[in-house]
């Protein structure tokens, strides 16, 4: 008797997902824009300073808490490290031009499912795919939405007036995967992601 | 002159970083169980400063706690922002600005790790679980035990406590704890009352 309504809520999903595609998809293109610093505002400081945010993350029913540090730490090398209130480091992910490898993973928390989730999102969060590539820059009378495909991934990203990324959604074929909102200069950010693996990280700029 | 006193400076600083091996042990543990017996109550702020190698950074944190015998614990940051842990013999809660969470320590294994070593920790009685081999040193101002962890799995993510004490043995003074990849976290006790009166209902959140 319960099947019916599950099957019913999926598909309307589906649709919904299949719908917000289709409304940036069709928005038409003006350009092609390669997108480096200048356009796109990225949020690990080139000078080799950290920034630091408060981090909240839920998946598979974990709640974890704690401490995000972006940091440059040299020409090629990036890192995000998080470290729990109590000082346990509990990953530390290397980024490396457009690919991003977890360097070291707390054990109990070392399980592929979580680590791959972790990595896919903050990879999105990071905005890591935009730079050095040729995007296209969508118009329309409503909105500007840069567009980048890579296979079946289709990434979307709306910029504010200094170039800070707003929004991003990321979509597998036409179905959403996460959607991520930028407040100011990367003041706050949250992601959720949709699907099997539910995720939501919450990102607090702690100023010093 | 100036070379004089920058001289007495420079071996007065080293002196007294400089740290010798214990000769009486059996002493100094008699006193450092005597002082756990003595303690019923320990308050205090502290300082927390994590240095993550990789990036050649610190992140630093304040707080304040307050621990009451035979196992209750309230562990409370203030900077850079708020986050509490409650400890009530067998309750754990977990409290941040969006979510208050209760665990029962004996259906978690982890959380009763860290109920462990954090009692034991402020208690100065971590020495006494035969979890880690044991080194005593001192200079003019600490006793400083060095605590090496036996057991594989807590030496994959812990490679020394050094747990300091003052000469009058009264309680902990410093923490620190080194992981394998020479990351390290120190505690410093700041304003610490011994055996005050404390109200047993801040162990618990609502």
């Amino acid at each position: 008797m319960l099947r019916w309504p599950i099957i019913f809520l999926a598909l309307s999903s589906l649709l919904l997902s299949g719908c917000a595609y289709n409304k940036l998809a069709k928005i038409p293109k003006q350009a092609n824009l390669n997108i480096d610093q200048n356009k796109l505002k990225p949020l690990i400081p080139a000078d080799g300073s950290s920034v630091k945010y408060k981090a909240t993350i839920d998946v598979l029913s974990n709640h974890f808490t704690g401490l995000i540090v972006l940091k440059k730490t040299d020409e090629n090398t990036k890192h995000l490290v998080f470290v729990t209130e109590l000082g346990i480091r509990m990953f530390d992910f290397e980024m490396r031009g457009d690919s991003i490898i977890p360097a070291f993973v707390f054990e109990p928390l070392n399980k592929p499912l979580l680590v791959n989730a972790l990595v896919r999102n903050f990879k999105n969060i990071l905005l890591i795919d935009w730079f050095n590539k040729n995007a296209e820059l969508l118009k329309n009378k409503d909105k500007e939405v840069l567009h980048l495909s890579n296979k079946a991934q289709h990434l979307f990203l709306t910029r504010n007036e200094n170039y800070f990324a707003a929004e991003q959604n990321v979509f597998y074929k036409t179905k959403k995967e996460s959607k991520t909102i930028y407040t100011g200069e990367y003041a706050k950010i949250n992601l959720k992601q949709f699907g099997v693996v539910k995720l939501f990280i919450a990102l607090e700029k702690i100023i010093e | 002159m100036q070379r004089i006193l920058i001289l007495i400076f420079i071996s007065h600083f080293c002196f007294s970083q400089n740290f010798k091996a214990v000769k009486d042990t059996a002493a100094l543990k008699q006193r450092i169980e005597a002082m756990s017996k003595s303690v019923n109550s320990i308050e205090s702020d502290f300082t927390q400063e994590k240095n993550l190698s990789i990036l050649s950074e610190k992140v630093n944190s304040k707080g304040h706690f307050i621990f009451k015998k035979e196992n209750k614990l309230r562990w409370e940051y203030f900077t850079p922002y708020k986050y509490l842990i409650v400890i009530n013999n067998d309750k754990i809660w977990i409290k941040d600005d969006k979510k208050t969470s209760k665990f029962d320590m004996n259906s978690n294994r982890v959380f009763k790790e860290i109920n462990d070593i954090m009692i034991s920790c402020v208690q100065g009685t971590i020495f006494k679980a035969g979890k880690f081999a044991i080194t005593y040193f001192e200079n003019e101002k600490f006793y400083k035990l060095e605590l090496a962890p036996l057991q594989k799995n807590m030496k994959e993510s812990l490679k020394k406590i050094n747990m300091y004490f003052d000469k009058n043995v009264t309680s902990v003074s410093k923490l620190d704890m080194i992981e394998p990849n020479e990351d390290y976290t120190t505690l410093e006790f700041v304003n610490k009352k011994i055996n005050a009166s404390v109200a047993d209902n801040i162990f618990s959140v609502k």
